[in-house]
């Protein structure tokens, strides 16, 4: 049984991927973000457990400040004072699979009386590195641009359930002309990709954000707290 | 926060696509792809003695392709660029056009290494994207290699000089979402502007 079980469970990640959707631009802004420390501490998903902290007491976070830049310490952690804003307020979510160790970065935000998520990769780098200031990113072998999923969150007893926007959903309301939601599509390298700005992606969620069919099972992960 | 682990990252792998002309569609359709004998083979970079191999892709890596680019198998090539160590760097796909009266090349990353050890949720936020360069060979032996220049083409566009699909992104930098036809008339009208072009990058052939 726990054979099959792993089987549904790898099958069902594979699935995962091809239905997600994401968008350049990010739903969280300095102005929107806020906190609930609800989400932070460390929590199960099937056979992989994830690690969610404050972007400011995170690992992730003390272990960059430690790392030298040109020989010279670094004076901030942050770009601008907007930034600051975000990322104090944010989450660092880390999580280790197939000898790597993904950082993404998770901004909360409120629309309505619902919770949303706004998920960005930071780095995928090898879990046995060398020294810890050793810096291999998966993703730097070739030019990527880096983008945001957007999840709703809802916290049950001990249990967070991330329900991730439905990509097939989406995509086939693009496809019809259906979503007012700003897009670009190139056919030749199959890519779809949310061009929303901030502002437009809150009116999107705004309007449709309670329709059931922008969520699905396949997409929605329910971690358990640990 | 985000340029700063950009920058860390930085210190520590150099990327030979940085700085270059990056967009998310590609400057090619199916029908503009040509070939040239010549690429096929191991190269050495002039300036730093970085070897790459352009090469035929094997059928798993087409497998990764469309439909409408497979049809175009016998058009594409594949280029490895190797570490210090002879190790391969990283795969992209190779793409050869010709605009007026230039040849391009479009590289787009073929991720073998982040699809076998990614986790597929993580990966998903990664959209690779298209590099396009100028490519001229000078004999059998040798070609030349120009960057588009990707901050010559941001100044233009901020200084309201040129009308392309563009996004403005949160840290005021550009990101080039122009169609196809859109990306080659840029191509084909700054052709001549020198300004347009950097980091001249000489090849030659080795064994």
């Amino acid at each position: 049984m726990n054979k099959k079980f792993f089987l549904v469970a790898s099958v069902a990640a594979i699935t995962f991927l091809s239905s997600c959707l994401t968008s350049l631009h990010n739903l969280v802004t300095y102005t929107t973000v806020i906190s609930d420390d609800r989400i932070t501490g460390n929590w199960q998903h099937d056979d992989m457990t994830m690690k969610i902290e404050t972007v400011p007491t995170s690992t992730f976070l003390k272990n960059m400040t430690s790392t030298k830049a040109n020989g010279e310490e670094k004076k901030s952690n942050y770009d601008s004072k907007e930034d600051s804003l975000l990322y104090s307020r944010s989450y660092i979510v880390d999580f280790a699979k197939n000898n790597y160790r993904y950082y993404m970065v998770c901004c909360l935000t409120r629309i309505g009386q619902d919770l949303y998520a706004d998920m960005e990769p930071i780095i995928a780098e090898p879990v046995n590195k060398p020294t810890p200031s050793d810096i291999d990113d998966l993703f730097n072998g070739g030019k990527y641009i880096t983008t945001h999923s957007i999840a709703k969150v809802i916290f049950r007893g001990n249990e967070l359930e991330l329900r991730i926007l439905n990509g097939d959903f989406i995509k086939e309301q693009l496809k019809n002309g259906t979503a007012a939601v700003k897009y670009e599509k190139d056919d030749l390298f199959a890519t779809t990709l949310i061009t929303a700005s901030s502002d437009e992606l809150r009116q999107f969620l705004t309007r449709y954000g309670n329709d059931e069919r922008l969520y699905s099972s396949k997409n929605t992960v329910t971690l358990k707290k640990i | 926060m985000k340029k700063i682990i950009v920058t860390t990252i930085l210190f520590s792998v150099v990327l030979c696509l940085v700085g270059c002309l990056t967009t998310l569609h590609p400057v090619f359709t199916g029908k503009d792809l040509i070939t040239d004998p010549r690429l096929i083979g191991n190269w050495e970079k002039a300036k730093d003695k970085t070897k790459v191999i352009y090469r035929q892709p094997n059928a798993n890596e087409l497998n990764h392709l469309s439909p409408a680019l497979q049809s175009e198998a016998g058009k594409i090539y594949m280029l490895d660029e190797k570490d210090e160590r002879g190790d391969i760097r990283s795969t992209n796909y190779a793409f050869m056009l010709k605009l007026g009266k230039y040849y391009y090349m479009d590289y787009y990353p073929a991720s073998e290494k982040e699809r076998q050890s990614a986790d597929n949720f993580f990966a998903a936020h990664y959209i690779p994207m298209h590099s396009i360069y100028r490519i001229e060979f000078k004999n059998s032996n040798s070609f030349n290699v120009q960057r588009l220049d990707g901050g010559y083409l941001e100044k233009l566009i901020k200084n309201k000089q040129i009308r392309i699909k563009h996004e403005v992104m949160e840290d005021g930098g550009i990101f080039v979402t122009a169609p196809t036809a859109e990306l080659q008339q840029y191509l084909i009208k700054y052709s001549d502007v020198p300004e347009a072009y950097s980091n001249d990058d000489n090849y030659t052939k080795i064994k």
